[in-house]
Formats: structure tokens, C-alpha cells, sequence
């Protein structure tokens, strides 16, 4: 039993030599994977708890115009949460976040799961051809997206007025200003967002569906169950923890979309596209309040961690059974 | 074997670290400066000077004091936080180009170098425009030098306009809508404007406010209140919405100024009129070679005052020098070059089409001024300025003067609902510092 044991561990060595090495090589080998992370670590830390530490110690201080040209601001400690706190803009700009989030990540995971249902049906060469349509417009940069998206939807030259108008079903759009009424720039944003986000939705829920082991399926036929039973019964059952996962990073990204409305409507008309993100550059860079500014950007990555606590917890153990 | 094997990883560790560095290192944008002469950044905003004067200038001064100039142009779109975040740096511009109306709040905190010494040794210096030389100084010190004066006023286009019968410039506001609706019944296209006028244009709209006797804020004492309010105020509002919505297309009421660019559309022939500054002309004169010799401007006719003209927006740009600039002895001296007679009369004015910034010098230019330039003169003798305090960049920054002009023009919200709302805005952010 022993020298089987020893075996392995003393290749060709004397045996007390080979103990002590072993020892120190499993210390080495505990070791390597922390040295390995040392520079991403680092790089993690500079770029961006570094930020993090000075965006709460800026919130924490008057920190206006002339602070950042001559480095003194005063301690305010917490002045600025509570002038965002009680700010008659806070509650508005809180709910249209979230319906808008709610919105998003609704709209997200609905189609994505249907794209993704549709990948497990399509044969090699389409199924091919469609996901490099949907990495294609996953990879394309959110800016370019949007400078492209207010081409389409300008008044006067735009595609979509010119397709709507041509169709003449929905009567004269050939002027219509999308971005005019706060509704209508959301259901643009909304397209926008739920384009370039659908690709990873769906792609993660294909590589999820085609992991479902089939035996599944055919006994589930064989009981004489439909397809919506089926789905119901055996797919999210066994997608849970990835649809966790999917809603997670969806509620994260969608809560704090930005480019997208800055580069649209600047938060307009009125204040009427104005969410969280967009509300504390606002009051940072035209109201010159920096410390607000701040306060309302910790204000939103609290209420994050709040929405997606109680998902996360559920998702680590989830991860803990399988 | 864990020799090698711990050399490996070492070599591994040390290339990750070093590249990974490499990759979120931010390369700093100062100039080497190897050579003779130092190196100047200078930053100019988009339609300030044309590409050929904007080449003279930096190559006369290169000749001059053997430095070398780069010079970036930049966008009017959230220019102040682009100011504010340049400025705060260690290595900033060494020279900026700030519209007068948001000097107030650079000036105020710190961002600028005085120049109060040095304002004797600037030309013109005892007559420079009040418009650009107020905003810049601050508790008696002057921060910034005037660069250029902007009016704005009708440029049209004298086909168009002939076509349709007209062919004289209106001298009053009743002759001025009787043309324009002569115009419009030549061209009844849907994309077609006689005036293109977005609602979003409100140095038109300011002048249809003051005109009918009304303003945007009033200070007394120290403190600031909004004025949107009052009947006059209230009639101007109206007669902007009134006519803006008769003669410019309706996708124009909540268009950007610059998107699509009025003077894009004059050149493509889809509207025979804009407004527009001298250097619009040469723009479009630039964009469609056509137009040149067929392009002409008269000062927008007042209402109020038949036989006057409506008080001009007094635009312009002043040039200032960083607090943090490494380059500040260079920069002065590029700043006194710009204010030079010489400068000022062959390229801020001839050149670029901006009226120079003194008074002395507009007399001197508008002998020798062609035709087509000849009104935004006239424009500067009857001018509005807007609420001469740091706070009113906020108000500009954050696009609710737009939004206002707008949101009447499309009739989104009533002069008076839009009037309300705006003066309670104004009042919390002029009186904000």
C-alpha cells in the first residue's frame, strides 16, 4: 500500500529528498496562481478601485469649479446626499431609470430567448450566417451605433421616416421628430440598446439550450407534452442558472446605459430623457456641482446592489448544487 | 526542472505586467520639443478662422519667434466640459478660444492667467468691444483678450429671391413677411424653407425678445431673477413661435442648429434664406462656388421699430491663456499677436468675415467691406448680452436655452407654461455661485 502511495510522488529519487521537494512544490504550486493574477490584479486596482475610492471622497466634499482648478474643497460630509436625496428631480429621474431598465432587460431576454430558440432550429450554414450577424452588431462600439442610429431616425433625410411614409399605413411621417417627446426618444434609445445587448443574450442561452441533454425532449413527446409545456417543464428548468446570470449582467448594463441617451437627446427634451447616469453629469459638468454629481453616481451603484443582491446570492448557490 | 519551471513563470509574469501596463498607460499629449523653439498648443473653435487663414496666422507667427504652433479645432457641443476637464490637467493648452458668454465662468474660478498687466501692451486695448471685454473681467482683472465679434443677420439668396419677384432687401418687418411669403409660394416642396429657422436658434429668438421690449433676466444687487414672464417678454415669444413655425419646415421646430447645418441647406438650394454669420457666407460660398457674387445679407428688420433693426446677439470670441500652461511668456505673446491691427483686419475680418474686436478697427474695415459682409456691422451696433455672470454657463451647458425656444416653436409647452418653467431655472442657476 505504502510504496504504491510513494510511488507516484518519488520518481527515481531518494525518498526523503523527494518528500521535502513535493512539499515545497505543492506550496510553489499554491502560490502560482496568485502570482499569475498579480498584474491583472494591479492593473484592476488602478483603473478602477482607484476612481471608485476618489468618487466617494469627492462626494463626500463641496466640490465645485474652482476646487478642481485650485485643489482645495471643503469637507461637506453628507450635504450632498442629502441635497440629492431631497432634490424634487430625484424621484422622476429614479423611476424613469427603472421603468426604463425594466424595459430594457424585459425586451432584451424576450427576443434573445427567441433568437436563441430559433439558432437551435436553423441548420449549420444559417445558423453560421446568423450568429455572425449577431457578433457583428455585439462588436460594433455604442458610439458608432448611435451616431448611426440618429441617421436613420433624422426628421427630414432619415430611412425609417422614409420607409414609414412610403408604406403610408401610419399616415405623414415624413417630418415626425422622434427625439421631440421624451416616449418616443425612449422607444429609439430602446431599439438601440436592445440590438447591440440581444447577440449576447443569445448566444449565451444557445450555447445554454444545446447542453439540455435531448432524452429530455423525446420522453417529454413521448407523455404527449407540446412544445410550450415542454419549455416550460424542461428548458428553464435546467437554463436557470445561466438566465440568472443573463438577467444579472442585463440589469447591470441597462441600469447604466449612457452614450446611448447622451449622444441622442443630452437628456432632453426638458429633463424628459434623464436617468441616473445621465443626471449626475449633468449636475457635474453644466451645474459645476461635482460633489453631487458623485453622490448621485454612489446613490446608483448602491441601488445596483441592492436590485442584484438577492439574484446573486441565489445565483452563487445555484452554482453550489450543479 | 523547477529551476526552469520557476524561470518560466518569472519571464511569464514579467511579460504579462509589462504589457498589461503598456496597454492602460496613457500616452501624455505634450510635444517632444526637440529642435529649436519651444512648442505651443493652441485650441480654436470650429468656423473661427477659414483653413487659409487659419494657415497665415500660425505660419507668420512660426516666422516670427521660431516656435512651432499645433492647433486643434474643436466642436461647439459640450465644449465647456471639455474646457474645464483640459484645463484642470498639468499640461493644458497653453491658449484657448472661449465663446464670450461662458468666459464669465472660466474667468471667475481660477482657470485663466491675468492679463491685467499686460493689457496695455495688447493694440486696441482702450477700445475694445464691451461685449468681449466684460465678460472677461472679473472683480476689476482682466482674464482674456477679445479675438472676434460675431453678428448674426439674414443672408439670402438673391436668385431665389428674384425669382420669386423679389429684388431689393426688405428695410421693414411687414416687407420682410410679404417677401418671405412671395418665396414661399414659388417652392411648395415638403423639405423646402423660406426661412430656415430652427426653434433651437436662439440668438434669433433673443432678438425677437428684446425687440418686443421683453429680456431674459434682470440683476438687482447682487441677485438675478428671470423676466420670461412679462407681457413683453411674453409678446416676443410668441411672435418668434409665430413666425418660425410659418416659414421653416416643421421637423425644424426641435432640430439641432448644426444638425442639419443651415448653411448646408442654403448651398443645396433647400431654403433661399438663413441666419447667419459673416462667416456662414463664406462658407456656403465655399460649399457651392455657384453662390459667389449671388449671396447677400441685410440686418433682420424690427417689428417694435419700423425703420430699425432688431438688437443683435453679440456673439464673439475671446483668446486666453491656461493658469497651468508650461508655455506662458510664448502664449502671451501669441495672444497679442492675435489682437494685432494687422491680424485682426486681414484675417479675423477679410479673411474669416468676423468683425474685429475694437471699435477703431471696425471703422477702419467697413470702408473697404464687400457688399455681402456689410449688415453684420450694422448688427453690432444694437446689442443684447446675455446675463454677465458665471452661472450662465450652466444655463448654456446644459441646453435648457435651447430647449426653451424650442419647445415653443414646436408647441410643446405655451409661451406661458415655457416662460414659467425657464424663469424658475434661471433664477437657481444665475444666482447659483
Amino acid at each position: 500500500m505504502t510504496t504504491i502511495l510513494r510511488a507516484p510522488e518519488s520518481s527515481g529519487t531518494t525518498r526523503p529528498a523527494a518528500t521535502t521537494r513535493s512539499a515545497a512544490g505543492r506550496r510553489g504550486t499554491r502560490a502560482l496562481p496568485y502570482v499569475l493574477l498579480l498584474p491583472a490584479a494591479v492593473v484592476l486596482a488602478l483603473v478602477q478601485g482607484y476612481p471608485l475610492v476618489r468618487l466617494v471622497l469627492i462626494s463626500l466634499r463641496s466640490y465645485g469649479l474652482r476646487a478642481l482648478f485650485t485643489g482645495e474643497a471643503p469637507w461637506a460630509g453628507v450635504a450632498n446626499y442629502r441635497g440629492i436625496l431631497s432634490d424634487s428631480e430625484f424621484v422622476p429621474v429614479l423611476a424613469r431609470t427603472v421603468v426604463f431598465c425594466v424595459a430594457l432587460v424585459a425586451g432584451t431576454l424576450l427576443i434573445g430567448m427567441l433568437v436563441a430558440l430559433m439558432l437551435g432550429e436553423l441548420g449549420r450554414r444559417m445558423r453560421t450566417a446568423v450568429t455572425l450577424c449577431l457578433i457583428a452588431a455585439w462588436a460594433m462600439p455604442s458610439v458608432a451605433s448611435t451616431l448611426i442610429w440618429q441617421w436613420l431616425f433624422q426628421p427630414l433625410y432619415g430611412v425609417v421616416n422614409w420607409g414609414l411614409d412610403s408604406v403610408r399605413v401610419f399616415g405623414d411621417f415624413s417630418q415626425h421628430d422622434w427625439l421631440a417627446r421624451s416616449g418616443s426618444a425612449f422607444f429609439v434609445v430602446w431599439t438601440l440598446v436592445v440590438w447591440q445587448s440581444v447577440p449576447f443574450v443569445a448566444l449565451t442561452l444557445h450555447a445554454g439550450l444545446s447542453q439540455i441533454p435531448r432524452t429530455y425532449y423525446e420522453a417529454a413527446a413521448l407523455e404527449g407534452a407540446g412544445y410550450w409545456q415542454s419549455f416550460r417543464i424542461i428548458t428553464i428548468p435546467f437554463l436557470r442558472p445561466i438566465l440568472l446570470l443573463v438577467t444579472i449582467l442585463s440589469v447591470i448594463w441597462d441600469f447604466t446605459v449612457f452614450n446611448q441617451i447622451w449622444i441622442l437627446t443630452q437628456g432632453g427634451p426638458g429633463s424628459g430623457t434623464t436617468t441616473l447616469g445621465i443626471w449626475a453629469i449633468v449636475k457635474a459638468f453644466s451645474s459645476q456641482s461635482y460633489g453631487q454629481g458623485a453622490a448621485i453616481a454612489v446613490v446608483s451603484v448602491l441601488l445596483l446592489l441592492g436590485l442584484t443582491a438577492y439574484y446573486i446570492r441565489r445565483l452563487l448557490r445555484s452554482g453550489d448544487e450543479l | 526542472m523547477r529551476k526552469q519551471r520557476s524561470i518560466a513563470v518569472g519571464a511569464a509574469v514579467a511579460a504579462v505586467a509589462l504589457a498589461l501596463t503598456g496597454c492602460s498607460g496613457n500616452n501624455d499629449g505634450g510635444s517632444a520639443g526637440g529642435g529649436d523653439g519651444k512648442s505651443l498648443t493652441v485650441w480654436l473653435m470650429q468656423d473661427t478662422l477659414t483653413e487659409a487663414s487659419q494657415k497665415a496666422v500660425v505660419d507668420q507667427f512660426q516666422a516670427q519667434t521660431g516656435a512651432t504652433v499645433k492647433v486643434e479645432i474643436q466642436q461647439w457641443d459640450n465644449i465647456n466640459t471639455k474646457l474645464t476637464t483640459a484645463l484642470a490637467t498639468d499640461n493644458p493648452p497653453d491658449v484657448v478660444e472661449i465663446g464670450n458668454t461662458d468666459v464669465p465662468l472660466f474667468a471667475a474660478n481660477g482657470a485663466l492667467a491675468d492679463l491685467t498687466s499686460d493689457k496695455k501692451d495688447l493694440e486696441g486695448s482702450n477700445t475694445w468691444l464691451k461685449g468681449l471685454e466684460g465678460p472677461a473681467t472679473v472683480d476689476g482683472k482682466l482674464y482674456a483678450a477679445p479675438f472676434y465679434a460675431g453678428t448674426r443677420s439674414v443672408i439670402y439668396n438673391m436668385d431665389m429671391w428674384s425669382k420669386a419677384g423679389v429684388t431689393a432687401a426688405p428695410k421693414s418687418y411687414t416687407e420682410l413677411l410679404t417677401d418671405l411669403d412671395k418665396v414661399k409660394a414659388t417652392n411648395s416642396a415638403a423639405d423646402f424653407s423660406a426661412f430656415y429657422l430652427p426653434g433651437t436658434y436662439w440668438y434669433n429668438a433673443l432678438s425677437f425678445l428684446y425687440d418686443a421690449g421683453g429680456a431674459l433676466a434682470q440683476q438687482s444687487g447682487s441677485n438675478w431673477k428671470g423676466q420670461l414672464e412679462t407681457s413683453q417678454s411674453q409678446q416676443g415669444l410668441q411672435d418668434f413661435k409665430d413666425f418660425e413655425n410659418k416659414y421653416s419646415t416643421s421637423a425644424s421646430r426641435t432640430a439641432p442648429m448644426d444638425t442639419p447645418n443651415p448653411t448646408d441647406l442654403f448651398a443645396t438650394g433647400k431654403t433661399a434664406t438663413v441666419m447667419g454669420n459673416g462667416n456662414a457666407v463664406k462658407t456656403i460660398e465655399q460649399s457651392n462656388p455657384k453662390l459667389v457674387g449671388h449671396v447677400g445679407s441685410f440686418p433682420f428688420p424690427s417689428k417694435a421699430d419700423p425703420g430699425k433693426n432688431m438688437p443683435n446677439f453679440l456673439g464673439g470670441s475671446d483668446i486666453a491663456i491656461a493658469t497651468k500652461s508650461k508655455n506662458p511668456k510664448l502664449a502671451l505673446q501669441f495672444v497679442k499677436f492675435i489682437g494685432s491691427d494687422d491680424i485682426q483686419v486681414k484675417q479675423v475680418a477679410e479673411a474669416s468675415g468676423h468683425v474685429p474686436v475694437s471699435d477703431q478697427l471696425i471703422e477702419q474695415v467697413v470702408k473697404t467691406l464687400p457688399d455681402d459682409l456689410k449688415s453684420f456691422y450694422e448688427g453690432a451696433k444694437l446689442s443684447i448680452s446675455t446675463p454677465a455672470t458665471p452661472g450662465w454657463a450652466t444655463i448654456e451647458s446644459d441646453a435648457s436655452v435651447t430647449d426653451f425656444f424650442s419647445q415653443i416653436a414646436a408647441g410643446t409647452k405655451t409661451p406661458q407654461q415655457a416662460g414659467a418653467d425657464f424663469d424658475k431655472h434661471l433664477n437657481d442657476a444665475l444666482n447659483a455661485s
